[in-house]
């Protein structure tokens, strides 16, 4: 066995086992410590930056998709930069793996080798982020690791532009390099990139990329080197385990100090359509994602997802690596976002994601389009903390359900005979969550990257034929609440110039269920869809001077159906890729945040402020929001009525009562239902699939509606 | 952190509790140290909030609080509504409406941007006493309601 794996189990038995180490250092010398995390923080970000900007990718350059760390020789991370943070847990398992295969024996870790990892089931959370790690040697001696990750925008696969939403399989996520060695001496193999030259679309986003990471890494490398040579590698390795201890005992203070104890139940849903795509197995999925989260009084916290569907033939899988680190990734920005980011904040929790469930599926599953899956359960995280903040009197913090993020991609070759392949991240440009205190931000980001930025539209516009006659905040695009949730983003885009050919699609479920959950009686952001339009009018109406469209307008009856004439289709948010033309359109959303609390609640004179900006409808306002409000004309601006308003809502809390049962009416009439499997096919099958995999879930069910015992599925 | 008072006046943390805290300072609130007394500042707020006597254990909810009623631990609604025992599931003893038909889903998702009844509905769970949205789920027809949360007071 080699030395490191050696080290590495014993670390993590020692861990198991609850032997941490003391502090000594910092108790010596807190300052000199403490310089040192700083110094560590710096080198990071200094990776990040360098590998950002060297980076030719809008994605990596505008976005911010890419992240940089150190980590223990033996795969803890001792410090991360900012960016993509969902990487932090799951970055570090690459170097785990590796250690447990062996890798020191074969191939072998020498200075200056260069390793690759893209297998989400090692690391990473789809093909579409690779890693680049190298080890970095101090007198002989491993030392530490450096690493940095980029999404690249293309890496084969089903489908241009880095995912695949009609990926099937594992085999059809791309091209994947598990843990791959790829250069020596602090240069990559001739035949590396050869390999991903030959076998993507376009190689260059995943080369040039590669260069940026090799920068970043190289930059790190030196600065550490450069570092221990003056703490000394005793001082610096003592430290950086002492740095990873504090921040275990920084989470369990800090969930014991703002988390109220006691056990809470979320449970979120998402669809899958591929019935009626132009995919391989036709086949619909309704996923099911109960979540049990218990806080102990000492700060202990497990979160449960006993009852979690089974992984399927599609693409919208997560590895448990992945789903693991989303989840201490949400833990890290929401909660423990002034500790130390490193792996002591993992060493704390419990998490607990049932094996062949769509969060720990088996290694032939597709996991492309991991971010409904494993988003959707973080929304079942975000609302069980959020209460746990609330009911200790935190309310500066926690928030309804974030938005499930969509993305547009497009693939073929340009009028110039070039083959292009392009992800464009706008649409992680979701609306944030409501919160007690505020809304959610309109186009605000992904739950991935809080980083994410909505970027320019020019570095987009030359390297894809998606032109944007529009892109702006989808009114309405949020949940109602008496904070609203954060609209989302909306682009339209007109397929322009005659490229010689184009594929486009685009992934993200949430058609035929609402995403993102409202909380404390807050609504759901609004279900999402897609638009597609063909043999369009569109040159004759702009030759015409003719009125185009920009936007979307009125849900039921778009702008785009009203100025133009042509083929217009309602799809799925998430969308295999088809063939488009010259002059056909695109109309894409991305998803909204959820509300927080009773809609009568809000203020009215935000409610008409928010009306006058075209940022709600008028039948919002007085049909959710009971606010009255007059004009005089159409192009003036309404104004509130603010007697007329109180008495509307008064009149709406009775029309609720009026309408409502009590639960009890409402459970004997459901139940009747329940006996006799009236529900969908659909329906019944998300539940049988559940009651399958959890005993717990099934016992659960049947007491509740008071079943028999030989009760077992529908 | 421990030890830590809080340093938040009574007003800042009465806007918060009501929601209508000044953005900076929520900034800024975010942005400081935890307190380790936050939870029982918070709990007199709350106390001078509502017309009745009865001791808050906890708030769980924007209107919803498990207090002591005699020996009683009970879920009761600022507005008075008293639910029951704590360690059953309020929702059980409210009044609920369920948007599950296009037409009532439609009065509030507009045109595509209602889900698909036949996969889910809403339930909006209404205190029988002031008519407030205490709660409200998102789940497919036949789902067991769903008990948000059993505080630890022991």
């Amino acid at each position: 066995m080699g030395e490191l794996k050696e080290r590495m189990l014993k670390r993590d038995k020692d861990l198991v086992e609850g032997r941490y180490p003391s502090l000594e250092l910092h108790e010596q010398d807190a300052v000199k410590w403490e310089v040192l995390y700083t110094r560590l923080l710096g080198i990071v970000q200094e990776g990040r930056e360098t590998g950002r900007l060297i980076s030719a990718s809008p994605t990596v350059r505008e976005f911010g998709e890419c992240v940089f760390c150190i980590f223990t020789p033996e795969g803890e991370v001792a410090a991360f930069s900012r960016g993509i943070l969902l990487h932090f847990a799951s970055f570090a398992a690459t170097i785990k793996w590796m250690l447990a295969n062996d890798y020191e024996e074969e191939p072998g870790i020498k200075d200056g080798d260069i390793f690759c990892n893209n297998d989400p089931v090692i690391g990473g959370a789809h093909s579409a982020d690779v890693a680049t790690l190298m080890p970095v040697f101090y007198q002989g001696k491993l030392a530490a690791w450096v690493g940095g990750l980029t999404h690249v925008m293309e890496v084969g696969g089903t489908e241009p532009g880095g995912t695949s939403p009609s990926a099937m399989s594992r085999y059809d996520d791309g091209l994947m390099f598990p843990a791959q060695k790829v250069g020596e001496n602090d240069r990559f193999f001739n035949y590396y990139h050869i390999n991903v030259s030959r076998n993507t679309r376009d190689g260059s986003w995943w080369i040039l990329d590669d260069l940026a990471k090799l920068g970043g890494c190289t930059k790190m490398k030196k600065a550490l080197i450069d570092l221990i040579d003056e703490y000394g590698l005793e001082y610096y390795e003592k430290a950086v385990y002492e740095m990873i201890e504090e921040g275990r005992r920084f989470a369990v203070n800090k969930i014991k100090t703002v988390f109220f104890p006691g056990t809470y139940r979320t449970v979120n849903f998402y669809d899958i359509l591929n019935a009626e795509q132009p995919v391989r197995f036709h086949k619909d999925y309704y996923i099911h994602q109960p979540l049990e989260m218990t806080v102990t009084k000492d700060g202990e916290l497990t979160l449960d997802y006993d009852g979690l569907s089974s992984p399927g033939y599609h693409s919208n899988n997560s590895s448990l690596i992945c789903a693991r680190g989303l989840h201490i990734y949400q833990l890290l920005q929401e909660v423990l976002y002034d500790g130390l980011f490193n792996s002591g904040v993992v060493q704390g929790l419990e998490l607990k994601f049932p094996e062949d469930s769509v969060l720990n599926p088996g290694i032939q599953y597709a996991c492309s389009v991991w971010a409904t899956a494993k988003t959707s359960a973080g929304g079942c995280f975000q609302r069980a903390m959020s209460r746990a903040y609330f009911a200790k009197g935190f309310r500066e913090e926690g928030f309804a359900s974030k938005a499930i993020t969509s993305a547009v991609f497009a693939g073929g070759v340009d009028e110039n005979d070039r083959l292009f392949s392009v992800s464009n991240f706008e649409m992680n440009s979701s609306g944030g969550p409501a919160m007690s205190n505020k809304d959610g931000m309109d186009a605000a980001n992904s739950v991935w990257n809080p980083e994410a930025q909505l970027s320019d539209i020019e570095p987009f516009e030359p390297i894809w034929p998606l032109k944007w006659l529009g892109r702006g905040v989808q009114t309405d695009g949020g949940g109602y609440g008496k904070h609203r949730g954060g609209a989302t983003i909306a682009s339209l885009y007109v397929i322009e110039p005659p490229a010689k050919f184009v594929e486009s699609g685009a992934f993200m479920s949430g058609d035929k269920v609402f995403l993102s959950a409202g909380t404390m009686g807050g609504y759901p952001a609004p279900a999402r869809y897609r638009y597609t339009m063909r043999d369009t009018n569109f040159a004759e109406t702009a030759e015409n001077q003719l009125p185009l469209p920009h936007e979307e307008g009125d849900p039921a009856d778009p702008d785009f159906a009203r100025l133009l004439e042509g083929r217009l289709v309602r799809t799925s948010g998430q969308s295999a890729s088809v063939e488009f033309k010259r002059y056909d359109l695109i109309y894409q959303t991305s998803g909204g945040g959820g509300g927080w609390g009773d809609p009568l609640e809000r203020d009215p004179e935000v409610v008409v402020r928010e009306l006058n900006d075209g940022l709600i409808f008028a039948s919002s306002a007085e049909k959710v929001y009971g606010v009255v409000a007059n004009r005089v004309s159409d192009e003036d601006p309404y104004v509130l009525d603010g007697a007329r308003t109180a008495e509307r809502r008064n009149q709406i809390r009775k029309e609720r009562l009026a309408r409502a049962v009590s639960t009890g009416d409402f459970l004997a009439k459901a139940r009747e239902k329940v006996v006799a499997g009236d529900f969908a096919p659909i329906v019944k099958e998300m539940y049988n699939d559940s009651f399958n995999n959890s005993p717990r879930f099934l016992k659960e069910y049947r007491e509740f509606w008071d079943l028999p015992d030989t009760f077992a599925g529908f | 952190m421990a030890g830590r008072k809080t340093a938040w006046s009574k007003d800042v943390l009465r806007d918060l509790s009501e929601g209508g805290l000044d953005l900076q300072v929520l900034l800024e609130m975010q942005r400081g140290d935890k307190e380790d007394d936050r939870f029982e500042a918070m709990l007199a707020i709350e106390q001078e909030k509502v017309s009745w006597s009865e001791r808050i254990l906890v708030p769980i909810g924007e209107h919803l609080y498990v207090v002591q009623k005699g020996a009683d631990r009970i879920v009761k609604c600022s507005c008075g509504h008293e639910f029951g025992d704590y360690r059953q599931n309020w929702k059980l003893s409210a009044v609920v409406y369920a948007r599950d038909t296009e037409e009532s889903l439609g009065e509030t998702y507009p045109g595509p941007r209602k889900c698909d009844v036949e996969w889910m509905g809403l339930r909006e769970y209404y205190c029988p006493g002031c008519g407030t949205i205490l709660e409200m789920e998102a789940v497919p027809p036949g789902y067991p309601v769903v008990f948000d949360f059993l505080p630890d007071l022991d």
